[in-house]
């Protein structure tokens, strides 16, 4: 049989901003700014950031909803590019323990002018990231796509 | 399980199947059209997908068809449907925090 060929799972966000680009880098960088909108639900309250804003560095995160036991997001930096660009790798925990599905990101930040920046953040599951799981889990570049196509038409 | 889905879907010619089963049912014949080779290299193909369960095949009359089965897919959906919650949210509220200050 043919070679198990690497396979990642991408999801690309793409978002501009009414700011300008060291705005944005701030606003990346920057722990108390963290503080104010790294969170991953909207009913959701930031409890502390960390950074540490050089390569091998961290940069830890815990939030979640009020009240109920805290995420705790564990980052290393792996590359950092003032004012430009910003990647890491990292898990999350609750409670001590890993939550399936840790990733790398790269955050991309260009100046459109005009104090406008586009952020392009790519999040990338790879199967060391997987390993953990179940094993290997297949992903193809835009399967959201394709999943909602297949829902459908595996729906009567 | 999963591996079989894997390898299933590290196959380009395998996904272009795939990706044309998600538009609804095929027949054999109506798959291999579309694609440059014989219809024996087609249909092995095709059974590599039923046997990481990613397809059915049924009949119908005297057509084999084949369908999509969506459930193997589940846990690269689950993946792909928690980054994009926590990533909308998150761009929202940076979103939200940048018109919120005045500068500082």
């Amino acid at each position: 049989m043919e070679k198990r060929s690497r396979m990642e799972c991408v999801l690309v966000f793409r978002r501009i901003y009414d700011a300008p680009i060291e705005r944005l880098w701030r606003a990346w960088t920057d722990p108390a700014e963290l503080g104010r909108w790294y969170l991953a639900g909207d009913d959701h309250v930031i409890h502390f950031a960390e950074v540490d804003l050089r390569v091998g560095g961290r940069f830890r995160v815990s939030f979640g909803q009020p009240g109920k036991t805290p995420y705790i997001e564990t980052n290393r930096y792996t590359e950092i590019v003032r004012p430009t660009r910003l990647a890491w790798e990292g898990e999350l925990t609750v409670d001590g323990r890993q939550v399936p599905g840790g990733a790398a990101s790269v955050v991309e930040l260009i100046d459109l002018g005009g104090g406008r920046t586009e952020l392009v953040l790519t999040n990338t599951g790879d199967e060391d990231l997987w390993r953990h799981r179940e094993g290997w889990i297949p992903c193809l570049n835009s399967l959201d796509r394709l999943l909602a196509a297949a829902d459908a038409a595996a729906s009567p | 399980m999963l591996n079989d889905v894997f390898h299933a879907l590290a196959d380009p010619t395998r996904r272009i199947l795939v990706e044309r089963l998600t538009h609804g049912p095929a027949s054999v014949s109506e798959l291999a059209t579309a694609l440059p080779m014989s219809l024996p290299a087609v249909m092995q193909h095709l059974a590599v997908l039923d046997e990481a369960g990613l397809t059915v095949s049924e009949k119908r009359g005297r057509v084999r068809w084949r369908r999509l089965k969506a459930e193997p897919l589940a846990a690269a959906e689950a993946w792909i449907g928690d980054r994009r919650r926590l990533w909308n949210a998150r761009l929202d509220a940076l979103e939200r925090h940048l018109k919120s200050d005045t500068g500082g």
